[in-house]
């Protein structure tokens, strides 16, 4: 049976990890963009980047799983981060259209929802994370008698940096 | 639990050198006095860096490898990975790509050996060779399990094999 505290400690460790998910999405965004100039093909990619980010958002604020292409929670949840509307119309389009949407446009998106989903979402954050001479440390259910430290692979996939979550989540650890 | 970003990577500090065993190392040097025991749970890269780590004496309880590199010579499509990581990247990783070439190039077998090392391997992982990790974990001792996957990442071998995970970690 799980407690209160159980489950805020649990939902703070989500938010925590959407953070992460949210901060890896702003990356890549503009990692794609630094050697190449929008396109269809991008605008569809840096589209959907912008999406996932607004869809994690809406979990940790609201709870609630959504599709990205739920357009009215999509809405929704940009009007709580306070984009503007002409912001949501950029997500809205079907299409690419020269000289509309530059780079910068996306890019500034991109920023924009990052900034707003962090400065709501980090003070709900427990503090498990620090710094030790430099290397990033997230920390799991600390204080036992043993520590299992995952060592990552490399290119840093995602998914893998949540394996502490889901393993406490199948009551593994 | 811990999980860890290397220096230069992801959130971490910004580096240009890749050293991630010193990495691993400056966890253990700080994490060793509050805990009477270690488990290490690498996964393809980081099997490479948890085989050539130095432990301090009698605080790693056992290496758990999943997907793991043991020689970097034997990895397909390696030499496009400092590329990958310095230039298409250079948001999430700080490293020079020749570092990152010279850490890939100077790399050989591990030669001081941990103890209680657990490999998990696919049969039909195509970027890391099975028989070779199998051949390294032979000549060493160390248990090796085949299972019937490709290139596993960690979380989805947790997620389908999770009753040795538990085994392993647990006993």
């Amino acid at each position: 049976m799980h407690t209160q505290e159980d489950l805020r400690v649990f939902y703070t460790k989500q938010v925590a990890s959407i953070v992460r998910k949210i901060r890896y999405y702003y990356q890549s965004a503009k990692s794609d963009l630094i050697h190449s100039k929008i396109n269809e093909a991008k605008y569809r990619q840096l589209k959907k980047r912008a999406l996932m980010m607004l869809v994690d958002f809406h979990l940790a604020y609201s709870g609630e799983i959504i599709k990205r292409n739920n357009t009215s929670k999509i809405n929704y949840t940009s009007k709580i981060l306070g984009m503007s509307e002409s912001q949501i119309s950029l997500l809205a389009l079907e299409k690419w259209e020269d000289n509309v949407i530059t780079s910068r446009d996306i890019i500034e998106l991109c920023q924009d929802i990052y900034n707003k989903s962090l400065s709501m979402l980090e003070p709900k954050i427990q503090k498990g994370e620090e710094y030790i001479k430099g290397v990033h440390v997230s920390e799991y259910k600390v204080g036992g008698k043993e520590l299992v430290i995952i060592v990552p692979g490399l290119p840093h996939i995602y998914e893998e940096t949540e394996t502490p979550l889901f393993l406490i989540y199948m009551d593994m650890m | 639990m811990i999980n860890f970003s290397y220096k230069g990577s992801v959130l971490s500090e910004q580096s240009k050198i890749l050293a991630p065993e010193k990495d691993l190392e400056t966890l253990l040097d700080f994490y060793k006095e509050k805990y009477k025991k270690i488990i290490i749970v690498a996964c393809s890269f980081g099997g490479y860096v948890a085989l050539n780590a130095t432990y301090p004496e009698d605080v790693v309880n056992k290496i758990f490898i999943v997907s793991g590199v043991v020689n970097f010579t034997s990895v397909k499509g390696i030499e496009t990975l400092p590329k990958y990581l310095a230039l298409e990247n250079p948001f999430i990783y700080s490293w020079d790509e020749k570092r990152i070439e010279q850490y890939i190039e100077t790399s050989t077998y591990p030669k001081t050996l941990a103890q209680n090392v657990y490999f998990f391997h696919g049969i039909k992982d195509e970027q890391i060779s099975c028989s070779e990790v199998y051949r390294f974990a032979k000549e060493n001792s160390y248990s090796f399990t085949e299972i019937d996957e490709g290139h596993i990442s960690l979380r989805k071998f947790c997620a389908g094999y999770v009753n040795e995970f538990y085994k392993i970690i647990n006993n």
